[in-house]
C-alpha cells in the first residue's frame, strides 16, 4: 500500500513540474536581485575600501601619469610624414 | 624644480625668437587660429548606442535621429543646448528613418510595430503626450514600405516592395486624398526630393547583366516630376559609388555619400565601405554628358554618411569612434571656405594623416578647377595616387593609375610602369583575401602567371626588376625579391618607382640596416642630373628617414662617425633644405653629448639660427623640429625638448593653418613634460610648465592642474599658484571669470559644495568657450559636476535621470575631444565606469572599466580598485568567470600594495571564485584567508559561511556541517546595519540563519536530525515579521519558503512513521495556504498545489490520523478547480490539472473510507470517458499518459 501511495505521490508531482520535495533550501525567488543578496550574505564588507572607492569615483582632471618617450612616436606630429611622389611639373604646379 | 637653468633657457628662447605668447598675439591678430585649420567634426550625439539618420529642426533647436540599442531601433529627440534626449515613441515601437516635414510639424518614419516588414507612419510633433496614440500609419500591411521623404507638405514619397517582389518601387503618396503613385522601379534606395518638389534623387543599383541594352549603370539618378523623366547616372570624376543624396535649401548643390574604396575588403564597393561626403553644384549634376569633380567635405577617416542639411551646417552620421553618431560641420565642409591654394598647401604640408591630405588635395583640385589642365595634370594625379598608396587603398589608387596610363601614352617606359603598377594593385588587393600567413594555390598560380607575363612583355629593365621583386615578395620568396630589387639601380627613376623600391626594401631589409641606409642615401643625393626627377619634398623626407636609419642601433656608429657621415652628405648635396636638416643633426648630436649649459646653449642657438629660413617652409619646419624633439626626448633632455617644441610654435605664424596643430603638439609634449615632473615630485617645475602651457595655449587641462598643485598637492605652492593665475587673468590670457578656473578653485577648496552651487557651476561650464585647445578637459570637469550632483541626490535605487544623462553626455563628448589625450581618456573612462556602476548599468560599466584598464595608472592601488570594480560590474552582468579572473589579477597586483589590500584581495578572489562555481579555487582562497586570522566579526562569519557552502558543494559534509554550525554560533553576536526604505538589503543574520538551517537539514544523516534543523527553519520563518525588504523577500515569499519547509518536514515525519504529527503538520500547512492567498498568492501556484496534492496523498496513507479534515480543504479544492477554468477555452494543461485533482480527491475519499472501491472505480471511469480526458489523448498525449498512470495507480489501491 505504501509503495503504491509513493508512486501516486510521484505521479501527482510529476505533472506539476516541481523538482521534488527536498529541493535546494536556499531561497531561489527574490524580490531583490540575487547578486545583491549574494553580496550581502557572503561578500566581505570593507568600509575603508568603500571610502577609497568614493574618493576615486569622480576624477575632475586628467590622470597625471608620466611616460613621455613611449608615446612620442604615436603623437600627431609623427603621422603622415611621407612625401608625395610626383614628377615635378614645371609648367603648371598648383602651388 | 623650476631651476635657474630652466629659466635661463626660457629667456634664451624669447631672446632668440622675440616672441612671447601666441595667445597674446592672437588677441591682436585678425585670425581665429582655433578654426583656421581642417575643422574637426563637432559631435552632436553620444554613444555607446548607435545614433544615426539625424534630421534637424533649427527652430526648436532639436535633432531627431534613430537610436539602435538592444537590437531595437527607436526615434529619439535631443535638445542641442543640453544634450538631453528622450524617446519619441514607446520603447516597443521599433522605428527608424525619420523625415521631417517641410514645416517641421510632422515626422514621417518607418515603423515595425504593426507590420514586421515596415510601414510608413506619421507623427505630429506639436503634441508632447500620448504620442503612440497620435501615430498614423499611411501604408498597408503585407508589403514593405520604408525610407519616407517629403516632396511637399501634402505629399510624401517612400520605397515599396511587395512580399514576393524583387524590385522596389518609388511611390508618391498624397496625404490629401491618400492616393499612391509609383514613379520608378528597380533596385532603388535612399530617395529624396528637391525643396521645390520638381526633382527626385535616388541611388539605382545597376543591372547585373550588362548585355541588356536597356541596362542602367549604378549611380545617382534624378527624376523630373514635371517631365516624368529619369536622368542619370550623375557623372563623377571619382572611383566608387554614391548614395544618400540630398538637395540644399537653395537647390544649388546636391550633397551625397560616396564610397571611394573597398575598405572592408569584400571585393566590392558598397554601403558597407567607408564613406565620404561630397557636394556638387546641381547644374553640373544634371549635366550627365561629362564627368564632374565634386567637392570633398569630410575625410575618409571619419566614415560619414546620411547628410542632413540646415541653412548653415551639414549634419551627418559618422562611424569612427566605436559607435555611429551624429556630427556637424559647416556646409562647406571640413576645409575652411576661405582657404585657397596658399592656405591649403600650407595645411597639406603639415597634415597629420593621409586621409587629411587627400581631403586637402581634392579641395584644392575642386577650388582651382578653373585651371583644368593643372587639376588633371599627371603631377596632381600622382600626388593623389601617393596618398592612396600610403593608405593601401588599392581601388582608388587604381582609378588614378588608369588615368596616368592615358596621360603618359607618349612615354613608353612610364606607360609600362603604370600598367605594371595597375596589375600590382590588383594582386595586392587579392592578397588581402589570403588566409593569414598562407598562400592559396590559385593565388600562387596567378602570381606565377603574372611573373611570366612580366618577363615576356616588359621591356624596361628597371620596371621588370621592380615588379618582379614585388611579385616574388607576394609569392613569399624574399631572397628572390631581394635579388630582383638589387637589380633596379638606375638613377633616372620616376619618384613613385623609388617609393615602391623603398617600401619593399623596408619590408625585406628589416634585418639589414646597412643596405637600407645605402638605399635611402641614394635617394637623397642630388649631384647627378637625372635624380632631379625626385621632388624636393620627397628628397627632404628621405633625408629625414636616412637620419633615423643612421642612428639605428644595429649600425653601431659612434657619434663622431655619425657626424662625419652627416657632414660628408651635407657637403655633397645641392639641396639647401636637406643640408639644413643634416647640419642640424650634427648640432643636435653635440647638444645631446654636451654636459655644460653654455655648450648646450651654443648648439641650440646654432640650430635656431639655421632654422630661420624654415619659418616659411612648413615641411622643413615640421621635420626639423620633430627630429630635434625626438632626439632630445630620447636623450632625456626634457628642458631642451620643451624649448624646441616652443621654438616650433613660436616660429609658426598664428595665421598659418598648421598653427593649431603645432599648438596641440606643443601642448601634448609639455603636458607630458609637466606630468613627468609631477611624478618626480618636482612640483614647482610642474607648476611652471603648466603655467607656460596656459600662456601658450590656454589649455583647460593645464588650468586645472595648475590649481590642483597649489590647492591639493603642495600647499606651499599655493601663493605662487595664485600669483600665476592672477597674472594670466590680468594679461587676458584666460578670462577673469574662466569657468574652468572658477569651478576648480571652488571644488578643491570645498569638496562639499551645495547642490545649488554645483548646478550653477555646471550651467556656467556648459556654455564654456575654451580660449585654447583641449576642450575635452572642460567636458570632463562639466561631467564630473553632474556626476557629483547625481551621487549627492541618489537615494537607494532611484537617481536623477537628468544629472545622469548630462554626466554621460559630457563624458562622452570629452572622450571624443580627447582622442589624442590618453590622460583625459583615462579619467573619462574611469568616470564613465563609475557613473554606470552607480546607476546599476553594469554592462556598460564593465565596458568602460575594461577600456580604462587598457591605459596606464598613476598608482597600483588605483589599478587594483579598478579591477575590483570591473569584477563587480561583471558579476552583476552574470559574467561570473570573467569577474573571477579580474579578482585573480587583483590578487596578484595586491602583492605590490599594503597588507590590508592583500586581505581584501584574497577575500574578493574567494567570493568571486565561489560565484563562478570554481569551488576548489574558492576553497583555497578562503582557507588562506582564514589562516591569516586577520578577520573578525561579520567578515569572519561570512568567510566561514562561504567555506561551509563550498564544502557542501564539494560533497565534504563533515567540514560543511561544522562550518554552518560555527556560523550559527557566531550569528547572535552580529547585528544587521540600519535599513532604509528604498535601499538594497544588506547583511541579515536571520537570512544567514535560514540558509544555514536549510543546508544543515540537507547535510544531516538521520531523518531526526534533518527534522530538527527543519523545525528551526520553520520556527524562524514563522516568527519573521516582514515589514520591508530588509530580508530581501516579502511576506508572500516568506510564506512560500515556510510552506516548502513544512512539506519537507511532513515527508520526514512520514519516514519516521509519526502519522499524528504528520497530520498536524499538514493541517498547519493548509493554514499557511490561507495566509498565502491573503497575501495575493495564486491557488494554482506551486506552494498550494504541492501542499494540496501532498495532503490528499498522505491522507490516503494515514486515514486515521487524517480522519478529521480541516474546514478549509473543501473550499480550497473548489477554488482550485474554478481557477483552472479559462474563458472561452480552458487550455489542455489546465484541463489535465483539473482531472488530476479530481482523481486525487476520489482517491482521498476512498482512503478515508468515504467511498467504496466500486465507487472509486466508477468515478475514475466517468472521468476517463469525459470529453476532456479523451480530448487530451489527441492534443496532449504526454499529459494523457500521466493521467492514465495516476488512474491506474489509484485503481491498484482497490485491489486486495
Amino acid at each position: 500500500m505504501l509503495l503504491r501511495l509513493f508512486t501516486i505521490c510521484l505521479l501527482s508531482l510529476a505533472m506539476t513540474g516541481c523538482s521534488g520535495l527536498l529541493n535546494n533550501l536556499v531561497p531561489d525567488v527574490y524580490l531583490v536581485d540575487r547578486h545583491t543578496l549574494m553580496e550581502a550574505d557572503a561578500a566581505g564588507e570593507w568600509p575603508e575600501l568603500d571610502a577609497r572607492l568614493r574618493q576615486q569615483a569622480i576624477k575632475e582632471g586628467s590622470e597625471p601619469y608620466a611616460g613621455i618617450n613611449e608615446q612620442l612616436d604615436e603623437q600627431t606630429g609623427f603621422r603622415a610624414l611621407n612625401a608625395e611622389y610626383a614628377l615635378p611639373d614645371a609648367n603648371q604646379p598648383l602651388k | 624644480m623650476f631651476n635657474k637653468k630652466h629659466f635661463s633657457l626660457a629667456l634664451l628662447l624669447s631672446v632668440i625668437t622675440g616672441q612671447t605668447s601666441p595667445l597674446s598675439a592672437a588677441n591682436t591678430a585678425n585670425v581665429d587660429w582655433r578654426n583656421n585649420r581642417v575643422l574637426p567634426l563637432e559631435k552632436v550625439t553620444v554613444g555607446p548606442t548607435d545614433n544615426y539618420q539625424a534630421v534637424v529642426d533649427t527652430n526648436k533647436q532639436v535633432v531627431i535621429y534613430t537610436r539602435h540599442q538592444n537590437l531595437l531601433s527607436n526615434l529619439v529627440k535631443q535638445a542641442f543646448a543640453t544634450g538631453i534626449s528622450s524617446h519619441l515613441l514607446p520603447d516597443d515601437y521599433d522605428s527608424k528613418e525619420p523625415a521631417l516635414s517641410p514645416d517641421a510639424s510632422q515626422l514621417a518614419f518607418t515603423l515595425f510595430r504593426f507590420d514586421a516588414l515596415g510601414d510608413v507612419c506619421l507623427l505630429p510633433l506639436a503634441e508632447e503626450k500620448n504620442q503612440s496614440q497620435q501615430v498614423n500609419c499611411i501604408t498597408q500591411k503585407g508589403s514593405r514600405e520604408w525610407q519616407p521623404f517629403w516632396v511637399n507638405q501634402q505629399q510624401l514619397g517612400y520605397l515599396r516592395r511587395g512580399f514576393s517582389q524583387t524590385s522596389t518601387e518609388l511611390v508618391l503618396h498624397s496625404l490629401t486624398d491618400n492616393t499612391q503613385q509609383p514613379v520608378v522601379s528597380g533596385q532603388i534606395s535612399a530617395p529624396a526630393a528637391s525643396p521645390d518638389g520638381q526633382w527626385l534623387i535616388y541611388h539605382r543599383e545597376g543591372d547585373a547583366i550588362k548585355l541588356n541594352k536597356a541596362a542602367k549603370p549604378s549611380g545617382l539618378y534624378f527624376y523630373n516630376l514635371v517631365k516624368q523623366q529619369e536622368l542619370g547616372p550623375v557623372q563623377l570624376d571619382l572611383s566608387g559609388n554614391s548614395s544618400f543624396a540630398r538637395f540644399d535649401s537653395q537647390q544649388q548643390f546636391i550633397y551625397f555619400s560616396h564610397y571611394l574604396n573597398d575598405t572592408n575588403n569584400d571585393q566590392k564597393i558598397d554601403a558597407q565601405d567607408h564613406s565620404v561626403l561630397f557636394r556638387l553644384p546641381l547644374k553640373q549634376a544634371l549635366d550627365t554628358s561629362q564627368k564632374h569633380l565634386p567637392e570633398q567635405l569630410t575625410s575618409v577617416a571619419q566614415n560619414c554618411s546620411f547628410p542632413a542639411l540646415t541653412h548653415e551646417q551639414v549634419y551627418m552620421t559618422c562611424a569612427f569612434e566605436g559607435s555611429l553618431d551624429t556630427y556637424r560641420v559647416p556646409l562647406t565642409g571640413q576645409v575652411p571656405a576661405q582657404w585657397q591654394a596658399t592656405e591649403i598647401n600650407l595645411a597639406h604640408a603639415q597634415a597629420s594623416s593621409y586621409e587629411e591630405r587627400l581631403l586637402l588635395l581634392n579641395t584644392l583640385r575642386y577650388r582651382q578647377k578653373i585651371n583644368q589642365q593643372s587639376a588633371n595634370s599627371p603631377e596632381f594625379l600622382e600626388r593623389l595616387l601617393s596618398n592612396h598608396l600610403a593608405l593601401n587603398e588599392f581601388t582608388a589608387a587604381g582609378y588614378y593609375v588608369e588615368q596616368l596610363i592615358q596621360a603618359y601614352q607618349l612615354q613608353p617606359d612610364l606607360t609600362e610602369f603604370f600598367q605594371n603598377l595597375a596589375i600590382l594593385l590588383q594582386l595586392q588587393a587579392k592578397q588581402r583575401l589570403q588566409p593569414q600567413g598562407l598562400l592559396t594555390a590559385s593565388f600562387r598560380q596567378q602570381l606565377q602567371e603574372q611573373q611570366q607575363a612580366l618577363a615576356a612583355n616588359t621591356r624596361n629593365p628597371e620596371n621588370k626588376a621592380l615588379f618582379n621583386a614585388w611579385i616574388s615578395y607576394l609569392l613569399a620568396e624574399p631572397q628572390t625579391a631581394k635579388r630582383a630589387l638589387a637589380q633596379a639601380n638606375a638613377n633616372n627613376l620616376h619618384p613613385l618607382h623609388v617609393y615602391l623600391q623603398l617600401t619593399l626594401a623596408n619590408q625585406l631589409l628589416t634585418n639589414d640596416p646597412v643596405a637600407l641606409e645605402k638605399l635611402l642615401a641614394k635617394a637623397l643625393v642630388i649631384n647627378k642630373p637625372a635624380i632631379n626627377k625626385m621632388p624636393a619634398e620627397a628628397r627632404l623626407f628621405y633625408a629625414f628617414q636616412w637620419l633615423k636609419q643612421l642612428s639605428h642601433p644595429n649600425l653601431a656608429l659612434s657619434t663622431a662617425q655619425q657626424q662625419q657621415r652627416l657632414q660628408t652628405m651635407a657637403d655633397s648635396t645641392q639641396d639647401e633644405r636637406v643640408k639644413i636638416l643634416l647640419l642640424n643633426e650634427v648640432d643636435l648630436l653635440q647638444l645631446i653629448a654636451a654636459t655644460e649649459l653654455n655648450e648646450e646653449r651654443r648648439y641650440f642657438t646654432s640650430i635656431s639660427k639655421r632654422l630661420a629660413p624654415a619659418k616659411d617652409d612648413a615641411q622643413l619646419r615640421r621635420l626639423a623640429h620633430l627630429r630635434a624633439i625626438q632626439l632630445t626626448g630620447l636623450a632625456e633632455k626634457y628642458n631642451f625638448m620643451e624649448l624646441i617644441s616652443r621654438h616650433w610654435l613660436t616660429h609658426t605664424q598664428i595665421s598659418d593653418p598648421g598653427f593649431a596643430q603645432t599648438a596641440e603638439y606643443y601642448g601634448s609634449i609639455n603636458l607630458s613634460r609637466a606630468y613627468g615632473s609631477l611624478q618626480q615630485q618636482e612640483n614647482m617645475t610642474a607648476l611652471n610648465t603648466f603655467y607656460t602651457l596656459i600662456r601658450q595655449t590656454a589649455d583647460p587641462e593645464a588650468i586645472y592642474q595648475l590649481i590642483y598643485i597649489g590647492l591639493q598637492l603642495d600647499n606651499s605652492l599655493k601663493p605662487r599658484m595664485e600669483l600665476l593665475l592672477n597674472q594670466l587673468m590680468a594679461e587676458g590670457l584666460i578670462a577673469s571669470n574662466d569657468a574652468v578656473a572658477i569651478t576648480t578653485l571652488e571644488l578643491l577648496q570645498n569638496p562639499n559644495i551645495e547642490t545649488q552651487r554645483l548646478e550653477e557651476l555646471a550651467a556656467e561650464l556648459q556654455t564654456y568657450q575654451a580660449k585654447g585647445l583641449n576642450r575635452g578637459a572642460a567636458d570632463l570637469l562639466t561631467g564630473s559636476l553632474y556626476h557629483r550632483l547625481l551621487l549627492k541626490t541618489q537615494v537607494g535605487y532611484s537617481h536623477n535621470k537628468h544629472y545622469y544623462q548630462q554626466a554621460h553626455y559630457h563624458y562622452m563628448l570629452g572622450l571624443d575631444l580627447a582622442w589624442n589625450n590618453p590622460r583625459s581618456q583615462a579619467a573619462l573612462l574611469n568616470n564613465l565606469g563609475q557613473l554606470h556602476l552607480s546607476v546599476r548599468n553594469y554592462g556598460l560599466a564593465s565596458e568602460f572599466f575594461t577600456l580604462r584598464l587598457q591605459r596606464p595608472f598613476v598608482t597600483v592601488e588605483e589599478q587594483l580598485l579598478t579591477h575590483w570594480q570591473l569584477a563587480q560590474s561583471l558579476f552583476y552582468s552574470n559574467r561570473l568567470n570573467t569577474a573571477s579572473q579580474q579578482t585573480e589579477l587583483a590578487l596578484t597586483l595586491s602583492q605590490q600594495t599594503g597588507k590590508s589590500d592583500q586581505l581584501m584581495a584574497l577575500e574578493k578572489a574567494g567570493f568571486y571564485a565561489l560565484q563562478a562555481e570554481n569551488f576548489l579555487l574558492a576553497k583555497k582562497h578562503y582557507q588562506t584567508l582564514l589562516q591569516t586570522k586577520a578577520l573578525n566579526g561579520l567578515n569572519l562569519t561570512k568567510a566561514n559561511f562561504s567555506l561551509a557552502y563550498i564544502n557542501f558543494k564539494l560533497g565534504q559534509s563533515a567540514p560543511a556541517e561544522a562550518g554552518f554550525k560555527q556560523v550559527l554560533q557566531q550569528l547572535p553576536s552580529l547585528n544587521a546595519g540600519p535599513f532604509k526604505q528604498g535601499e538594497p538589503p544588506r547583511f541579515s543574520p536571520q537570512r544567514l540563519s535560514l540558509q544555514s538551517y536549510g543546508f544543515l537539514a540537507q547535510i544531516a544523516k538521520t531523518p531526526e536530525e534533518k527534522l530538527n534543523w527543519l523545525e528551526k527553519r520553520i520556527q524562524l520563518l514563522t516568527e519573521l515579521k516582514i515589514e520591508d525588504l530588509r530580508y530581501g523577500f516579502d511576506e508572500a515569499n516568506r510564506l512560500s519558503q515556510l510552506i516548502q519547509a513544512q512539506l519537507q518536514a511532513a515527508v520526514l515525519l512520514e519516514q519516521l512513521q509519526r502519522p499524528e504529527q504528520l497530520a498536524k503538520q499538514m493541517q498547519t500547512n493548509l493554514a499557511s495556504l490561507e495566509d498565502w492567498q491573503k497575501n495575493g498568492g495564486s491557488v494554482t501556484s506551486q506552494p498550494v498545489l504541492q501542499s494540496v496534492y501532498n495532503y490528499l496523498v498522505l491522507a490516503m496513507s494515514h486515514p486515521t490520523a487524517f480522519a478529521k479534515a480541516p474546514k478549509s480543504l473543501d473550499k480550497l479544492l473548489k477554488t482550485i478547480h474554478n481557477e483552472w477554468v479559462v474563458a472561452p477555452v480552458t487550455p489542455d494543461y489546465n484541463q489535465a490539472q483539473q482531472l488530476k485533482l479530481s482523481l486525487l480527491e476520489a482517491g482521498y475519499r476512498f482512503g478515508l473510507q468515504q467511498q467504496t472501491s466500486q465507487g472509486l472505480a466508477t468515478e475514475i471511469h466517468v472521468l476517463q470517458e469525459g470529453a476532456n480526458w479523451r480530448g487530451l489523448a489527441e492534443t496532449r498525449p504526454d499529459l494523457h499518459q500521466a493521467l492514465q498512470a495516476l488512474a491506474a495507480g489509484l485503481l491498484d489501491l482497490t485491489k486486495p
